[in-house]
């Protein structure tokens, strides 16, 4: 019950926590970074990891900032992103299963690279963002909640559904957990993991477009180090780096988690570089947690009895 | 279910597979019969499990064929063995070890809603848990009735149970069992043997590797004796224990075909 001492414990320290507006101010600071470490709960579910996820985002907002200034409509400049998106994905994909190349390689170079084209489109400057009907996507309030949040409740909820209720969803537990007894249940690891790198192209690049939309502006160093933050946030709410294991409930509490720690310190006056140290911390707690409790138990890392009964489908 | 017991299901013709300079299989022709046991017996590394495989389209031959109901077939996965009613258990058993009974029973073949929910690829997931455990039930095998438990957490001869239920589960046409009661107990063992000759009893082409030949003494209605990939003998008769060591370590040289 991590969460709650956590709560507790920040509770005592800052008396401005509970208050109901900083709950809206954690999960503004953690929406985006959600959208992405929602779908790369699947991704690390399959066996796989998707480092390149920051550099679409980057990329993607990139992509739509310079659409825009050519006063392309809203709409075409958001599929734009998408589709540099689901490019992505479509390369990761094919190095990884074309070429056999572990994904941890395959997308630390496509991140560079990514990365590297997104800094070539406006020469290393940012784009600011004439239109305003894009910008008031990312800002302002849906149904009383911030839209960035309102997005990454529909992505988690949608992500949710397919890990848990659905044929794909098994079938990409079962290639992370064995993949040669998906193959011979007639399941094509191939086409799972085809889908979970067009999905996590797809959902970084609506990230890049909710991050450049919230901005005003896009940067090409947008999302920069938050893949680790990302994936960080996905272990510590219980996913298994090596596959098979992990569920979206998890993720929402290690990013939810993520989030509050890093309020917590700032209400209490900490600079970063404390957050960034605290983060290290509870990522390492976690997975030794995993390593000494959680294997032979039925709930894995800080979240053990937490989820009991929701974790997977 | 129609038991035409003695019925050509399933044949391997001229059979060969090779591992750069091993010999797994050399030439190798069989006949597995609806409503029989065959007990395929040999010592290690004689190429039971490779002949098995063949069959079973979890390995290619490099040369031979395969015949499904008198028809040649050619087996890429071990899906395409399945569609046609063969069910391996391997000796890897090849269950998701995070995952629990119900969903590795229906791996690869999950139920889904009716209607719009099915179209999305939504899982029934409670007539899965109804079939499965009315299977388990059926079959007696000790493993955890309730949902929820991954594979990795039983003990292996729970998860060899599993793997039998779910080829017992699916077997319409063949159903091969590669050490089926390797990692089993007494009783465990009994069960699944006794599985076996019920799997049988209802029509299906039964292959049972097993160096245990008591068992196979027991249950076989046909053994075949591999030797170094080749098959030496096949026998529906007289089946003793020391006619089949004999065979089985080469050790006399007259080779008997009954
Ligand atoms: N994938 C493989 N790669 C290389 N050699 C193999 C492979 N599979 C089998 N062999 C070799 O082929 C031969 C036959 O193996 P097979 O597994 O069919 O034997 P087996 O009769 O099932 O033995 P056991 O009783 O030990 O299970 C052995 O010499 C083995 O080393
Ligand atoms: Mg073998």
């Amino acid at each position: 019950m991590a969460i709650v001492a956590i709560g507790i414990v920040m509770t005592m320290v800052s008396p401005f926590f509970f208050q109901a507006g900083n709950f809206l101010n954690v999960a503004r600071a953690v929406a985006i970074t959600g959208i992405v470490a929602a779908v790369s709960t699947p991704m690390l579910i399959s066996g796989n990891v998707d480092l390149s996820v920051a550099a679409t985002m980057g990329i993607s907002g990139m992509t739509a900032g310079a659409l825009l200034v050519q006063e392309l409509p809203v709409p075409v400049a958001i599929i734009g992103a998408l589709i540099v998106g689901l490019l992505m994905g479509l390369v990761n994909a094919v190095i990884v299963v074309k070429f056999r190349v572990n994904s941890l390689i395959a997308t630390i170079g496509t991140a560079f690279i990514a990365r590297g084209v997104a800094f070539l489109v406006n020469g290393g400057r940012s784009i600011f963002i004439p239109a305003e009907s894009y910008v008031a996507l990312g800002q302002g309030s849906a149904l009383g909640i911030p839209k960035p949040v309102f997005y990454t409740v529909v992505v988690f909820a949608v992500i949710g559904f397919v890990m848990r209720y659905t044929k794909v969803g098994a079938h990409i537990y079962a290639v992370g957990s064995s993949p040669e007894a998906a193959r011979r249940a007639g399941i094509s690891v191939p086409k799972i993991t085809w889908g979970v790198f067009l999905a996590s192209g797809f959902f970084s690049a609506l990230a890049g477009v909710v991050l450049t939309s919230q901005a005003g502006s896009a940067f090409p160093y947008g999302g920069q180090g938050r893949e680790l933050e990302i994936i960080a946030a996905v272990i510590v709410g219980g996913t298994a780096l090596t596959g098979g294991r992990g569920s979206i409930t998890g993720t929402i509490l290690g990013v939810v988690l993520l989030g509050i720690i890093a309020n917590s310190l700032n209400l209490m006056g900490l600079p970063a570089p404390y957050q960034d140290i605290s983060r290290g911390l509870l990522l390492v707690a976690a997975v030794a947690t995993d390593q000494l409790s959680g294997r032979t138990l039925g709930g894995r890392g800080v979240f053990r009895g937490l989820r009991a009964g929701t974790e997977e489908a | 279910m129609s038991v035409d017991k003695g019925r050509v299901v399933i044949e391997g013709i001229g059979l060969s597979k090779s591992y750069g300079p091993i010999t797994a299989l050399d030439n190798v022709d069989i006949e597995i019969r609806a409503g029989e046991i065959t007990a395929l017996v040999g010592d290690n590394g004689a190429g039971k499990s490779t002949l098995i495989k063949i069959l079973a389209g979890a390995v290619a031959p490099d040369a031979g064929e395969v015949r499904v109901n008198g028809e040649t077939v050619v087996l890429r996965t071990p899906a395409d063995a399945r569609d046609l009613g063969i069910e391996t258990i391997f000796q890897d058993l090849a269950l998701a070890p995070d995952r629990d009974v119900v969903t590795n029973l229906f791996l690869g073949r999950e139920i889904v809603r009716k209607g719009l929910a099915g179209m999305i690829g939504m899982l029934d997931r409670g007539a899965m848990e109804a079939q499965a455990l009315t299977q388990i039930d059926a079959l007696g095998v000790n493993i955890p009735r309730s949902t929820g438990v991954s594979i990795g957490e039983m003990s292996g001869g729970q998860q060899q149970s599993v793997a039998v239920a779910r080829g017992a589960f699916w077997a319409k046409t063949g159903m091969f069992m590669d050490e089926p009661t390797a990692a089993l107990g007494v009783r465990e063992s009994s069960r699944v043997l006794r599985l076996a000759r019920q799997i049988a009893g209802s029509g299906v082409a039964v292959v049972l590797i097993s160096h245990i030949l008591p068992h196979v003494m027991e249950l076989a209605d046909r053994v075949v004796v591999l030797r170094h990939g080749q098959k030496v003998a096949e026998l529906t008769e007289d089946i003793s224990m020391d006619r089949l060591v004999t065979l089985i370590v080469g050790v006399d040289a007259h080779d008997a075909v009954t």
